[in-house]
């Protein structure tokens, strides 16, 4: 299992006029494992996904995905025969049967694996003879799936896989995934279904507003990440918090929730040191840190 | 696979054409079985009858503006196409520079419009005995031809560059169907101001090669003046020159397109 980055970027920022999709944003996602990536509508997800496989062309900063630069049209054009992507829409050609489909995409791969084609096709009850265009929205998405799937690609990067899916073949999505990155393949996917990620995640990369908000190993934040919730019989002191520490700091009336990253025991001591009347301390599920540091940024961000 | 993509996305347009080229040969040839020798005019020969009804039209060069609309069609498609249908990412998703995309979509439809501009070739000279009861060089339908394709593949690059440059279902269709009339309108007034008409004047060479619709019916090209009969040497310089056209009008796609946000 490799440990140099499969995706790195440094500054990464799109624009489209005034509106800043992306910002600064330095990512880097690990080999051999399954990392999250969440977000709100218009976080920013797609558009990094976007410029990562050369779709849309970075306005300020760079990445390397599997070593090759992203903004090179020959390097991007590399990159992508090592790269299974599956997009948001899950549209393919709707002229074409799914078996034509399947032909053509199985045309442009070195990795492609006739079995899984097979293993699929079957798994998916895909109607081979009927046209793309005449399949259900489930179908469609099991058919980008497979043609995804249907390879050993060194990178799989997914644009929220399960929409469109019942829980069976959403069941056996997750499946999938990691039965590839047991393989070698390395998943990257977006996602707004925290239960899924915080199932089959290695790690989680959080974006809001275009920025990076969150990039913690599943594990960290089980370990790492709590809830310190303090009460104080008065209006609560101001505080001086360790910065470095904490998250988030919410107050209301005379109580205050601490979001902390780490080192909740200086927290708790210099709670008891304010005059807190009760000190409790709780693990943080990835729901809560996703809405808590999607608050954070916005009020982070303020009106716009 | 790419030139089979390339091939199913732009068939229905390709057999849409081919079916109103092949109607207009027979079309042409059941009215010279009733209608040749002209009545009213006797004298005119076969040659320019055909000339006429399949390459110049009853307005001279109205065949080329039919062809043009026709090349023009064949250029839509591609990836803003593929935009609006949501299959782009798909596309784009490919090991494929966006230069191969432009490039094999390009190839396929000058080959389309090739099979196209060889229609009357291949149905005037075989049925011309059969319906028409008379023969028709195979030679000149060729010559009137390549006039068509010369012209015919500088529009399709016309209409794949307005197939890229602009976005939605409807726009590169409006700007192909008026990208034609405003050149020529254009033509019309730059001739004037070197005082000859763009339409029928052939005094310099630049100008007939330029206007479309006098390059396209070939009267230039006539000896005798309207025997339909294709005389002289090709046209080399002006198909050198359409050619380098073309070819600037589809790297411009190229280029265009490997800027494009998608």
């Amino acid at each position: 299992m490799t440990q140099e980055p499969v995706i790195e970027t440094t500054g990464l920022t799109k624009r489209y006029g005034h509106v800043e999709a992306v910002k600064q944003l330095a990512l880097r996602v690990r080999g051999g494992r399954i990392t999250g990536f969440l977000g709100r509508n218009g976080a920013g997800k797609s558009s990094t996904i976007k410029m990562l496989l050369g779709m849309s062309h970075p306005t300020a900063g760079t990445g390397r995905v599997l070593g090759r630069t992203i903004d090179d049209p020959r390097a991007s054009r590399d990159l992508r025969a090592h790269v299974a992507y599956v997009a948001e829409d899950k549209q393919t050609y709707g002229y074409m049967t799914v078996v034509e489909m399947i032909a053509f995409t199985r045309s442009f791969y070195k990795d492609w694996r006739p079995d899984a084609e097979r293993r699929l096709l079957e798994q998916f009850e895909l109607p081979r003879s009927r046209k793309v265009k005449a399949l259900s929205k489930g179908m469609r998405t099991k058919l980008a799936l497979l043609l995804a799937l249907a390879r050993r690609p060194e990178l799989l990067i997914l644009d929220e896989p399960s929409e469109g899916l019942d829980p069976v073949s959403i069941e056996e999505l997750l499946r999938s995934l990691v039965g590839a990155t047991a393989e070698g393949t390395t998943v990257f996917f977006s996602s707004h279904q925290i239960s899924e990620v915080e199932r089959i995640a290695d790690h989680v990369c959080m974006l809001d507003h275009g920025r990076l908000v969150v990039d913690a190993s599943l594990d960290a934040i089980r370990r790492d990440y709590r809830r310190v919730d303090i009460g104080f019989a008065e209006r609560p002191p101001d505080c001086d918090w360790p910065a470095d520490a904490i998250s988030s700091v919410r107050t209301n009336g005379r109580q205050v929730t601490i979001m902390a990253r780490h080192n909740v025991d200086a927290i708790v001591e210099r709670a008891y040191s304010a005059g807190a009347v009760s000190v409790e301390s709780s693990a943080v599920s990835l729901r809560e840190l996703f809405l808590d540091s999607v608050a954070s940024a916005t009020s982070a961000a303020g009106p716009t | 696979m790419l030139f089979y993509k390339a091939w199913r996305e732009s068939r229905i347009r390709f057999l849409m054409c081919a079916g109103a080229v092949t109607l207009l040969c027979v079309m042409v040839l059941v009215r010279a079985r009733t209608q040749f020798p002209v009545p009213n005019n006797p004298n005119i020969p076969y040659t320019a009858f055909v000339w006429v009804n399949t390459f110049a039209g009853p307005v001279i060069g109205g065949n080329a503006v039919g062809f043009t609309y026709m090349a023009l069609l064949l250029g839509l498609g591609g990836l803003q196409r593929e935009r609006s249908a949501r299959t782009s990412p798909f596309t784009l998703a490919l090991p494929l520079t966006r230069s191969r995309l432009v490039a094999t979509r390009a190839l396929v439809g000058v080959l389309e419009l090739i099979v196209i501009a060889a229609i009357p070739v291949v149905l005037i000279p075989t049925l011309s005995p059969w319906i028409a009861g008379r023969p028709y060089p195979v030679e000149q339908a060729a010559l009137h031809t390549s006039l068509f394709l010369a012209w015919g593949t500088v529009w399709y690059a016309v209409g794949l560059c307005w197939s890229i440059v602009l976005s939605g279902e409807f726009a590169p269709v409006i700007a192909c169907v008026l990208t034609p009339i405003g050149y020529m309108i254009a033509m019309v007034n730059v001739a004037r101001l070197f005082g000859g008409s763009a339409i029928s004047d052939s005094a310099s060479p630049a100008f007939a090669a330029a206007n479309f619709m006098y390059f396209m019916s070939g009267i230039g090209q006539m000896s005798p003046p309207n025997s339909g009969l294709f005389a002289g040497p090709l046209p080399w310089t002006a198909f050198t020159s359409l050619a380098c056209v073309t070819l600037s009008l589809v790297a411009l796609a190229a280029t265009v397109t490997a800027r494009q946000d998608f």
